[in-house]
């Protein structure tokens, strides 16, 4: 099975700081087989398209897996996997566009919430905003007026968004969108909904169904 | 950073449970949770790496690679903190 899997600089695990055997110009890396016991605990991990956005990383890779495949909650664990190829197009540049992508999505998610709402002025005033400076002052001044209400709440998450994404800073940039989308639908599922945006945002951005086409080692279904 | 999901792992918890993290004692789903959160929390990432970082240097100390001044010192700390804890 073709997936993904974010690494650190240097094609390093994320949390043990392992280094994965790297791709030659025409063979994949060599296979990191998970040691007896646990699968879904000890297993190789990585990502199908909409979990990608919950595990952002400097690197993002092309990986196969093989053995046995749990499909987890934002996960898939797999008893083997091998490096393919790195997704070049996932670099610094697109991680910032991510993030500033993602404080925008937070910025119309408030905009209809307040509409909704019969908040004429607030939806104004946050529709206006034409760069992210603005769009974070705006919004911290009108998530600071006044009492703070549910909707005071989800703009206070456009102007964290807005933050995040002016410091590049991408991974809590999307969790502020997750964040508010869980506020407004009062639940987890508001985020899954905001997480699903940002997969498809990284897939549609990275070119994700025609990286996997042109590696010749299968589809991929996004 | 914590917000509105629900079974969202906060900061304070992430520290409260870092120890059981190393040494591999969090039950699988609070496992994910935990790295979870490290993922999308650039105060944790780093916490996490100043952590295993410290971890790894501790555990190449011996008592006797403790110059002496800072051994004396330290011993004389925990002594007045043990006689001040001893005081009513």
């Amino acid at each position: 099975m073709i997936a993904y899997k974010f690494l650190t600089a240097g094609a390093a695990a994320p949390f043990t700081g392992r280094p994965w055997p790297l791709p030659g110009p025409r063979a994949p890396g060599a296979w990191i087989v998970a040691p007896q016991g646990d699968l879904a605990r000890y297993g190789v991990h990585a990502c199908r398209v909409e979990d990608l956005s919950y595990w952002p990383d400097e690197e993002l890779w092309l990986v196969e897996l093989g053995g046995t495949i749990l499909h987890q909650p934002c996960q898939l664990v797999a008893a083997r996997g091998r490096l393919l190829q790195r997704i070049a197009a996932w670099n610094v540049d697109s991680a910032r566009e991510y993030a500033v992508a993602c404080a925008w999505r937070a910025r119309d998610v408030a905009v209809e919430a307040l509409g909704r709402g019969g908040l004429v002025a607030e939806e104004a005033a946050l529709r206006a905003c034409m760069d992210l400076v603005s769009l974070q002052a705006t919004a911290t001044t009108l998530a600071g007026d006044g009492p703070r209400d549910a909707t005071r709440g989800l703009v206070a998450y456009v102007a964290g968004a807005a933050m995040r994404a002016r410091q590049g800073r991408y991974p809590e940039a999307s969790l502020q969108c997750a964040h508010l989308g869980a506020a407004l639908a009062g639940g987890e599922a508001g985020a899954e909904h905001e997480r699903a945006w940002q997969a498809r945002w990284l897939a549609h951005r990275l070119e994700l169904r025609e990286i996997a086409a042109r590696s010749g080692v299968g589809t991929l279904s996004l | 950073m914590s917000g509105a999901i629900a079974n969202e792992l906060t900061c304070k918890e992430l520290v409260e449970l870092i120890t059981d993290y190393f040494e591999d004692r969090l039950p699988t789903d609070e496992n994910r949770r935990f790295e979870l959160h490290v993922c999308t929390c650039t105060g944790c990432r780093v916490y996490l790496a100043q952590m295993r970082a410290l971890v790894r240097a501790a555990g190449r100390l011996a008592e006797k690679d403790l110059p002496a001044a800072v051994r004396e010192n330290l011993l004389r700390t925990f002594r007045d903190w043990k006689r001040g804890a001893a005081e009513p």
